[in-house]
């Protein structure tokens, strides 16, 4: 039963440090980290930078919702001859002195000035520097090549190189918040993005940003295609694989074809603001929706990157915390390659108030085909915990959120869809409220169950279950009292982007904006645990949950080459009722009665 | 001809019905006005709201039910259960199918009568611009009626008037980047672009006694905010616009006699300066904007880009309206669109007048233009 091939475990074992193991000064500890070609390393470099990033753009969500506590912020119109006082810049106090002409021109543009360049770099810093990235770059660096029974991804090097692109492509943001932000959104709608702040640099930086950082996302998409064709573990066919690896799968296919575009579109953008040739910007010749359709034939099939790998994610999750063989694996993967191949097809969804009736009416039609594996999915998750042996743990608890949450980010996307409804809600605060509870219900609540199921295996360290399960509590509470109240304020009326609002919209505003932090109260507790189970942790033994796949059968952390001996697979990844997880006592995962002769469980 | 025109128009033919209930009004907040479409709209979401809300409550009490009831007990092995059952997936994948199928031609009915408006509709222009709109009504009259700083905006928000019960096509366009035209009590939006004109239609409602939005004005009336959904930089959320549904009569009037009765060419000149969205940039309390402020500006030397001094007087006041590119302030950028052909003589004259009332070296605004006078014998 055991997935290692132990007959001649004698003649190759050596013995290893973890991949943790310090070398030598801290200097050379360092050296070494900076210059590895361990895809763990580079996986735990991308974690904390991502990490750090989110933190920021964090920063800027609370900023945008402590700004939106009252229905208008900034008045210098003067009224019956004296000037109504304005709070402009109190918020975001620490902003104002890097935005430009906040000082000089005082009054009504500068707290709009800072609230427009606040919610752009909330934008820019979510999509391309966290959630773009966040799953593969870090979680699927570490465990793709575990999973798979390799000891790296297929061009270790190239897997460096998409790390320094990564740091470089952010260092250009974060220059241009430092030169005083932009304030075009993250989308850089055209001709807008074209005509705003005319004088600097700052856009073209962030637009070199967002194209730098597309090499990254290339490199690390073309090298788990390469790893998952060709290094897979003897006896590990297609459907064999954890279905995590056929989420990194079917992003890796859409960041490679997708991503070129984007880049190109993004350097036509800066060949027009800097060398004004006429592409998009109707003065000199473009069509703006031109740059929208470029920009949505990329950025729509993102929107599965960034969703699908908690597809993968929860696909571990609720098997192993369940004890449960996960409902209907074929139809989960070709679900997955499904929404991949669709996601193509979709852009023009986000143009139906832009484009011609027809398009509307076609791309309306696509858009529906998208939600029937994506309904799938959700059924097939839910019918794994029938029968099962449920953990209330936090990976489990966070992987129960994202059913709650990516459901409701599913289900609101109907009413989008739906060509009449979508004239009503978009670009209101309904679509905000969608795309964050499938963008951050989804993908990052998935993400950070998924760095607590795999934290004992990445760090050797178990965390404060408590304290854990605390903090995911308040993440939930906190999130739906940040976004359900936008699905009305979106109903009702409130348009997004807005840094002011009519009264009425006051009351659903705060709740909102008190929800935003208790969110942000959660995820400081999920900091304080890291913190505490890096310094003061219990040593993780080496299959704390009875996971089947591949990464629970080496050592925790895992070993500088992942395996003592290349793991033979016999079994199928989540193979509960069959098969004793190794390194686990029956006594604590005991297993089902053996099947009685001729005897079906399906 | 868009062959597919026909398709549209037979859509259009189908109803959906509206639905009322509280649910509905706590999700919208006011009734959807009688847009011949709006109503639909809300209906078709209930729709897919009951559906949504019918199967995310299955799925979660499924969910939790048996989270509970299968919960780990420690020493206990799990009961065998299935992996797989076809039939059962089939059904799962068949179900949604025809539901989301069923959906987008519902969908579809809805939108061709909110994007198809009738031919006998009032057809007006309708311009967006950072950050403000100008309406033109038949013969180049267009609104003289703003809601002061503070109402439901910061700045000022101008008054566009419709007459009750009559079908209104706004041919559409914007002067510099996207906007977009929402009014949610239409529950229908659409986008302004720089290089295309786009269209948007709905029907005014028929007034009742007892509709009076704006109780002051004396008649029966109706008021929806406007709003740009579009963003377009610094103040796209002051870029709002009152709609207000008044008796045809009182329409009638207000195109005969736009401007309110006895009005100075001050007064006049101060609403041309938040009504043609001048207060967008140009301050009137001498706080600098996007723009120079207009707080002393008439009769005083300023300094330009290009070196050159100038003095603001009427016939400069003119050409900074009609060619803003032509002098450029120091310390500003030009992004001020020409106003040639849209603002006509008299209003120039209400401006110069107000911009001269609001000048300590402006002189008497009551008493002409001499400067001006003197310019004109020698062209």
């Amino acid at each position: 039963m055991s997935t290692i091939d132990t007959h001649n475990a004698g003649q190759h074992a050596h013995h290893e440090g973890s991949y943790l193991t310090p070398h030598g000064g801290a200097l050379a500890t360092i050296w070494n980290w900076a210059t590895t070609i361990d895809h763990k390393k580079i996986g735990v470099m991308y974690l904390f930078a991502i990490m750090f990033m989110f933190f920021l753009g964090g920063v800027a969500a609370l900023g945008v919702r402590a700004e939106l506590w009252e229905p208008t912020r900034v008045v210098t119109q003067v009224v019956e001859g004296e000037t109504v006082t304005s709070y402009t810049g109190q918020v975001l106090v620490n902003l104002a002195p890097i935005v430009p002409g906040v000082e000089s021109e005082g009054g009504v543009s500068a707290g709009m000035n800072i609230y427009n360049r606040a919610f752009s770099l909330h934008g820019i810093i979510m999509t391309f520097m966290v959630i773009v990235p966040s799953v593969p770059a870090s979680l699927g660096n570490f465990f793709l090549p575990l999973m798979l029974g390799a000891k790296d991804v297929a061009f270790p090097r190239l897997n460096l190189m998409s790390w320094y692109i990564y740091v470089f492509g952010s260092i250009f943001a974060v220059a241009a918040v430092v030169m005083g932000g932009v304030d075009t959104g993250w989308t850089f709608y055209t001709p807008y993005s074209t005509m705003t702040d005319a004088d600097h640099l700052r856009v073209v930086f962030v637009i070199l940003a967002a194209f730098i950082l597309g090499f990254s996302s290339i490199l690390t998409g073309l090298n788990f295609i390469v790893t998952v064709h060709k290094l897979r573990a003897p006896g590990m066919g297609w459907f064999d694989m954890p279905l995590f690896v056929w989420a990194m799968y079917a992003t890796a296919i859409i960041q490679v074809l997708a991503t070129p575009v984007i880049g190109i579109t993004l350097l036509l953008l800066i060949f027009e603001r800097v060398f004004h040739v006429g592409i998009f910007d109707p003065r000199m010749g473009g069509d703006p929706v031109l740059y929208q359709h470029f920009f949505w034939f990329y950025s729509h099939p993102v929107v599965y990157v960034m969703i699908i790998p908690a597809f993968g994610i929860i696909n571990e999750i609720i098997p192993v915390h369940a004890r449960k063989k996960l409902f209907g694996y074929r139809a989960m993967a070709f679900a997955t390659l499904g929404i991949a191949a669709v996601s193509f097809l979709v852009w023009g969804h986000h143009m139906f108030t832009a484009s011609g009736e027809l398009a509307a009416m076609i791309f309306s039609a696509l858009t529906f085909l998208v939600a029937i594996p994506t309904a799938i999915k959700v059924f097939n998750w839910v019918a794994t915990l029938y029968k099962g042996s449920i953990a209330f743990n936090t990976p489990m608890l966070y992987a129960l959120s994202f059913l709650f949450m990516f459901t409701i980010g599913g289900l609101t996307g109907l009413p989008l869809a739906t060509l009449a409804t979508d004239l009503h809600l978009h670009d209101s605060y309904f679509v905000v409220a969608h795309f964050h509870y499938v963008m951050m219900g989804g993908t990052i609540i998935a993400f950070v169950g998924g760095i607590h199921h795999w934290w004992p295996k990445m760090f050797g360290k178990l965390y404060n279950e408590r304290w854990a399960i605390f903090g995911c509590v308040l993440v939930f509470i906190g999130f739906n009292l940040t976004f359900f109240t936008q699905f009305i304020l979106g109903t009702r009326g409130m348009p997004r982007r807005y840094a002011s609002y009519p009264d009425e919209f006051q009351f659903l505003h705060q709740l909102s904006t008190i929800g935003s932090w208790i969110l942000g109260i959660g995820f400081v507790v999920h900091l304080g645990v890291f913190v505490h189970s890096l310094v003061a942790g219990r040593k993780a033994p080496e299959n704390p949950w009875g996971g089947l796949s591949l990464e629970w059968e080496t050592e925790s952390p895992p070993i500088e080459h992942n395996f003592h001996h290349e793991p033979i697979v016999k079994h199928g990844p989540y193979d509960f009722d069959t098969v004793q997880p190794p390194h686990t006592d029956p006594a604590e995962f005991p297993m089902p009665e053996p099947l009685r002769a001729g005897e079906r469980t399906h | 001809m868009n062959p597919f025109l026909g398709l549209f128009e037979s859509a259009r033919a189908a109803t959906f019905p509206a639905q009322q209930g509280p649910v509905a009004r706590f999700i919208f907040g006011r009734d959807p006005q009688e847009a011949a479409y709006s109503a639909g709209v809300e209906g078709l979401f209930m729709f897919i709201f009951w559906i949504s809300t019918f199967v995310f409550i299955g799925l979660m009490a499924l969910s939790f039910y048996w989270a509970v009831k299968y919960r780990r007990r420690p020493g206990v092995a799990p009961p065998r259960s299935p992996s797989h059952n076809t039939a059962l997936e089939i059904t799962w994948t068949i179900i949604p199918s025809i539901v989301f199928i069923s959906l987008f031609f519902v969908g579809f009915r809805v939108y061709a009568k909110q994007v198809i408006a009738p031919s006998d509709a009032v057809r007006l222009d309708l311009i967006g611009y950072r950050w403000g709109w100008n309406l033109y009504y038949p013969g180049g009259v267009t609104s003289t009626e703003t809601l002061p700083p503070g109402t439901i905006s910061a700045s000022s928000v101008p008054v566009f008037m419709f007459p009750e019960d009559t079908p209104i096509l706004l041919e559409m366009s914007s002067q510099d980047v996207i906007h977009s035209f929402w009014v949610p009590d239409f529950r229908s939006k659409m986008d302004l672009f720089p290089n295309r004109s786009t269209s948007f239609w709905f029907r005014t409602s028929k007034l009742q006694p007892g509709d009076m939005d704006n109780p002051d004005l004396g008649y029966p009336n109706k008021e929806h905010i406007l709003y740009c959904a579009e963003y377009c930089g610094d103040q796209h959320s002051q870029m709002l616009g009152l709609i207000r549904v008044v008796p045809r009569e009182v329409y009638e009037n207000f195109l005969r006699n736009p401007w309110p009765e006895g009005i100075s060419l001050v007064e006049k000149g101060k609403l041309l300066h938040s009504l043609r969205g001048c207060n967008a940039c140009h301050s009137l309390d001498g706080s600098s904007g996007t723009g120079p402020t207009w707080l002393n500006w008439y009769g005083y030397e300023h300094r330009y880009t290009d070196g050159s001094t100038h003095l603001a007087d009427a016939d400069f006041t003119r050409e900074s309206i009609y060619y803003p590119g032509r002098k450029i302030r120091s310390g500003y950028q030009n992004v001020m669109n020409s106003y040639l052909g849209q603002i006509n003589e008299e209003e120039m004259r209400a401006l110069i007048a107000f911009m001269r009332s609001i000048s300590d070296q402006g002189g008497d605004p009551t008493a002409g233009f001499p400067d001006e006078e003197e310019e004109t014998g020698g062209n």
